[in-house]
């Protein structure tokens, strides 16, 4: 054979190995995988740590903002990632946690990484099949005792743990004759406009829920104001939805026009508390929410939408830590929290301040706020309850608390540089143009704030695991 | 021999590119994951640089 042809057909045979190579790179065919990201490396499936402005560092992988967030590129899809994180904390962020992407909403699922609050702790601690039980005092000898015998609502904290919430309330009897068939008409109105999509809880003490959802659209953004309005029990099943598409046009004109509105109306519900869940973009106002309903506890955020109303706005809310932001210079201002004040001095910064009060009070006179915290807000001190047990967060005050249950294992070993490995499920995930989205929170760091406060991330490794090309095969047969 | 091996390397890298600009049509960054394009092409050049340099002709 001629020596030309030789290296011809090495040449070749190189080229077919460097494609098989990649074919099985990117189909992963026994249906497991593994990337590593170095702090100075340039991965290209796990991508640097952004935004830039709250990173920093010559490798850009010291956080200082919160939260930040990376990418994991993937040419297919896989089951589940076990994310194993080396990091070092500056000992003043209490809680770290890793998410990830759920759905388009941008929502996060979450994953406690560091709780120094349950680490330092030393109440009794149990132990049952990956969930703890601190307890300050020595009054259950097991988890399953506890459970079968739940102590009162606010001596408990849940932590990545969700205790069964309460369905129906003794302590709501006394509204029951107000919400009952025959006094319905003593409808009530939610006046406040409302911007963007929100969810709340609210009860039913006779099997009706009805309320009337009124719209006006802002048109600023491009896409599409569709709007559509979900039902759920406490168990997240969906009881009802009701949905409005966006026909009118006109976007990105800024002009204001009236969406006309959604109505809800179910009968024959179980008595008890139902959440309710506006899915629509930032330019959706809700201007009016006529209900015959008495508990409207607004979940987690409400953004109070811009309005020439210059009356005094009080808001109550159970979180233990209040948080404050705008993106209208207009809206700039104080705002009381309690008797504490909390200056909202800059747009598209977040402020906060912690509320330890059982029900906290916050008043402010401008509207186009965006007030958040891990709890419940209502206009009214009688809406506001929360059928969820409280959650434990950086401020909680543990005064008053007896115990907190929580999936998170708590780390009693003092390294400064820990390594640690989180498990996510990656079948309810988003994977968007071949990434899966992930967050970093550290809820308790702020950019610019001059606190030497900081993560230090190491190196990440993701083994991500999913189905083989022979269950793939095998599923096709089968079909 | 130098001019014979340069061309057989010209082919195959031209061949490789066409192959990768393919596999990355159909499913973007498959090749770029692990191998730059631009660095093939690059190579692909020299290596047509040094035939003409070479030109037998």
């Amino acid at each position: 054979m001629p020596t030309i042809l030789k290296i011809r057909i090495i040449l070749f045979s190189i080229l077919a190995l460097v494609i098989i190579f990649l074919i099985y790179k990117a189909l992963s065919p026994f249906g497991e995988i593994t990337y590593t990201a170095q702090p100075c490396g340039n991965s290209f499936f796990i991508q640097k740590l952004k935004p830039k402005d709250r990173v920093s560092g010559d490798c850009q992988n010291i956080i200082t903002g919160d939260p930040v967030y990376f990418n994991l590129n993937t040419q297919r899809t896989f089951n589940q990632a076990e994310v194993k994180i080396n990091y070092k904390n500056s000992g003043h962020n209490k809680i770290v946690e890793i998410g990830i992407m759920a759905d388009e909403r941008k929502n996060y699922r979450l994953k406690p990484l560091d709780n120094i609050i349950l680490d330092n702790l030393n109440w009794n601690t149990l132990e049952k099949d990956g969930i703890y039980l601190f307890q300050k005092e020595n009054n259950y000898n097991s988890i399953d005792e506890f459970l079968n015998k739940i102590p009162d609502k606010n001596e408990i904290l849940t932590y990545f743990y969700d205790l069964p919430p309460q369905k129906e309330l003794s302590e709501l009897k006394k509204f029951e004759p107000t919400l009952s068939s025959k006094n319905r008409t003593a409808t009530r109105l939610i006046e406040n406009d409302l911007r963007g999509p929100y969810q709340f809880y609210t009860y039913t003490a006779d099997g009706i829920l009805e309320f009337e959802f009124l719209f006006s659209d802002l048109n600023i953004n491009k896409d599409a104001d569709n709007i559509k309005i979900v039902v759920y029990d406490l168990e997240n099943n969906i009881m009802a939805q009701r949905e409005m598409q966006d026909e009118r046009g006109g976007e990105e004109t800024r002009n204001t026009v009236n969406a006309e509105g959604l109505h809800l109306d179910l009968t024959n519900l179980k008595k008890g508390f139902y959440k309710i869940e506006l899915i629509t973009n930032d330019d959706i106002i809700t201007t009016q929410i006529p209900a015959s309903q008495k508990i409207v506890a607004f979940i987690n955020r409400i953004w109070l939408a811009y309005s020439s109303n210059t009356d005094l706005i009080t808001l109550f809310s159970d979180a233990s830590e209040v948080t404050a932001s705008t993106i209208n210079p207009q809206a700039l201002q104080k705002i009381l929290v309690n008797k504490d004040v909390l200056n909202l001095s800059e747009t598209y910064k977040q402020f906060s301040l912690p509320a330890n009060e059982g029900v906290n009070t916050i008043k402010f006179a401008k509207n186009d706020v965006i007030i958040s915290g891990s709890g419940v807000f209502s206009f009214s001190k009688e809406e506001l309850y929360n059928p969820n047990y409280k959650k434990l967060v950086k401020n909680t005050n543990l005064e008053d608390i007896n115990y907190i249950i929580t999936t998170y294992q708590p780390d009693k070993t003092n390294d400064d540089w820990q390594t640690k490995t989180l498990t996510f499920d990656l079948k309810n995930s988003l994977w968007y143009e071949n990434n899966y989205g992930f967050i970093i929170s550290v809820p308790s760091l702020i950019s610019d704030d001059n606190v030497n406060d900081y993560i230090e991330v190491g190196d990440i490794e993701i083994k991500l695991k999913g189905r083989s090309l022979l269950d793939k095969v095998k599923e096709l047969i089968n079909f | 021999m130098f001019y014979k091996i340069t061309k057989e390397i010209f082919h195959v890298l031209f061949v490789a590119l066409i192959i990768f600009i393919v596999m990355e049509l159909i499913a973007p960054n498959i090749v770029q994951a692990y191998i730059s394009l631009n660095l093939v092409l690059i190579l692909w050049l020299l290596s047509g640089i040094v035939l003409l340099v070479f030109d037998k002709k």
